[in-house]
């Protein structure tokens, strides 16, 4: 065994309390920005995730400027389809009018939704709390979000009076209680289907088509795609259509990289403390040992070896403590109830580009928190060294 | 063995210039057991870490079994350390988280060699019993004993020793000279800094130093 490996272990083992207090700052410093940056893709899932899946689409192709709804939208529909790569495409057609319980009377925006086209084209028929999902052949069925479902104190079954503008109010029955995750959907909309709100709202064409892709990620590329094939121009990705929620997204990584900042920097002063500590009480040792014959890079060599081996220790088990949580967290999700009724369910992951990046991060700052001090035992003047203390 | 050349080291306090060698002289033969001796602050305890490559002369020249040392850079000085020179401090200078057998062991495995021969070592100076004792656990006398064997563990051409006895009682003390005197018996050169005249005795040759200068050979 070379000499500094061997009086490193043999150091650290005789001080095995203090080792071991700064392999728990390390643990305790790897778990916070993995924690951390799991709870962010969490809440970026949940809140973006949720609203692409439901409500935007991977892709979204919307009306001409000027216009407001897409022409011809069914030969669009059909052009949509035949691409390769795409799993589903629907059209949507909104509008606004008056819901009235036996409590409450608002206005709303309502949907139209093709039930059958929706199941490939959105998680939409997937996020049905209670009763049933829309069947094509309905007509004054609804499906109401859970939020608004509280707000107007209406369930499953119960009816209610829908009114555009002017014109006679319509009966509708409560057929499911969805709960999406979204506002949108859950909390300022009806959806029904699309030939009811067609008639109901006297629209001819669809107000959006909403795509699914295979790879979300290629969005951009299937943007230029579908605006050659369809010749429209108006072709929004979902990071465009959810670039409102950019700015939140971003305070959340601010957030989470401040607080892997401040694990990084405890972890520094945490191992940097510990090796200049010991140094410090061993000034007389490090002479002996210069004085025996031991080179500058030795005893350098020594005190990296222990900042290097109370990194590894701590930020392998900080990755080990932090999967634990995070895998628990998934099994007990967090549920958020931001308004009434709603639900958002966050559920944490991490990538493993993500925890190589924060262990490495850690390791390296244990690396050079130990390199300070070992330098200065290195370089310690032997007379002076010895006759100190 | 010891050829020491006119060796002048001059040390700076601020602005003002200290003069601790100031010309010195001197040869030790191989197998020689020299006290250096002289009162306090006369300069013997800066040669001795000239002669034990701690310290750099300021000029002069020291030739050790052949060897300019002088010119020797940072790790040349700490191979020539590892390899040529024995020390035993005045403190017990032994490694605390060490026990006796490693802390014998350690310039062996320092030099990458085989370190069955520290029992042998530590059954030379008569403390084989303590080979698993940490320094903690062991009196004054046997730290230096563990300290002694320490120093001949890579069979040094030189054995240098700055005031050995200083910190031990009378019985220590003398069984320390007593195991130098052995040590020197079967041909080991020992250069032994020393203010007790009764120790110094003991060597071969004193060489007493006074401001920097010797005064008696």
């Amino acid at each position: 065994m070379k000499a500094w490996l061997f009086l490193a272990i043999k150091d650290m083992s005789k001080r095995k309390r203090e080792t071991l207090m700064v392999i728990l700052a390390i643990t305790i410093g790897v778990v916070g920005p993995l924690f951390t940056t799991a709870l962010n893709n969490g809440m970026q899932e949940a809140f973006v995730g949720n609203t692409v899946n439901v409500y935007t689409g991977h892709l979204q192709i919307q009306p001409n400027t000027g216009d407001n709804v897409i022409s011809k939208s069914e030969s669009v529909l059909s052009k949509v389809t035949g691409i390769k790569g795409i799993v589903g495409a629907a059209p949507r057609i909104t509008g606004g009018v008056d819901i009235e319980s036996r409590n409450e009377k608002i206005g709303i925006a309502i949907f139209g939704v093709k039930p059958s086209l929706e199941e490939k084209a959105s998680t939409l028929p997937k996020t049905l709390e209670r009763g049933e999902f829309l069947d094509d052949r309905d007509r004054y069925e609804l499906l109401v979000g859970t939020s608004l479902a509280e707000v107007m104190k209406v369930d499953v079954g119960d009816s209610v009076i829908l009114t555009y503008q002017d014109r006679e109010p319509i009966e509708f029955s409560v057929k499911g209680i969805i709960s999406t995750g979204t506002f949108e959907l859950d909390r300022y909309a009806i959806i029904a289907t699309y030939s009811t709100v067609k008639e109901l709202i006297e629209k001819n064409e669809a107000s959006n088509i909403i795509i699914r892709l295979e790879n979300p990620e290629e969005s951009a590329k299937y943007k230029l795609i579908l605006q050659k094939e369809t010749t429209l121009p108006n072709v929004k990705t979902w990071q465009e259509l959810s670039a409102g929620m950019a700015g939140m997204i971003e305070t959340f990584g601010v957030i989470s990289m401040m607080t892997s900042g401040i694990s990084v920097f405890v972890a520094a002063i945490a191992i940097s403390l510990i090796i200049y500590t010991t140094i410090r009480n061993k000034i007389r040792q490090i002479g002996v040992l210069k004085a025996i014959g031991a080179r500058g890079e030795m005893i350098l060599r020594i005190y990296l070896a222990e900042a290097l081996f109370i990194g590894i220790v701590g930020t392998s088990l900080g990755t080990i403590l932090g999967l634990f949580l995070i895998h628990g967290m998934q099994q007990n999700p967090l549920i958020m109830n931001p308004e009434y009724g709603m639900k958002l369910i966050i559920r944490p992951w991490i990538s493993m580009n993500s925890i190589l990046a924060a262990d490495l991060s850690i390791l390296l700052t244990c690396i050079i928190g130990g390199i300070y001090p070992a330098i200065i035992a290195a370089r310690t003047n032997i007379i002076k060294a010895i006759w100190s203390g | 063995m010891i050829e020491i050349d006119n060796l002048r080291k001059i040390y700076y306090m601020g602005k003002i210039e200290v003069h601790a060698l100031r010309g010195i002289d001197i040869a030790i033969d191989r197998g020689e057991f020299v006290a250096l001796m002289g009162p306090s602050g006369s300069g013997k305890s800066t040669l001795l870490n000239m002669i034990g490559l701690l310290d750099t002369p300021t000029s002069g020249g020291i030739v050790i079994d052949g060897i300019e040392v002088s010119s020797l850079d940072e790790n040349g000085r700490a191979d020539f350390r590892l390899k040529k020179i024995g020390f035993v401090f005045q403190f017990f200078s032994l490694l605390m988280e060490l026990n006796s057998l490693e802390n014998v062991a350690l310039p062996m495995i320092m030099d990458e060699r085989k370190y069955d021969r520290a029992a042998s070592l530590l059954e030379l100076v008569g403390i084989s019993d303590r080979a698993d004792h940490y320094p903690s656990e062991l009196s004054g006398g046997q730290q230096q004993r563990v300290a002694i064997a320490r120093a001949l563990a890579n069979e040094p051409a030189i054995l240098l020793a700055d005031e050995p006895t200083a910190n031990l009682d009378t019985e220590s003390s003398n069984q320390i000279v007593g195991l130098f005197r052995e040590l020197n018996k079967k041909g080991q050169t020992i250069v032994m800094v020393t203010h007790e005249p009764e120790l110094g005795e003991k060597a071969d040759r004193i060489i007493r130093i006074k401001d920097g200068k010797v005064v008696i050979r």
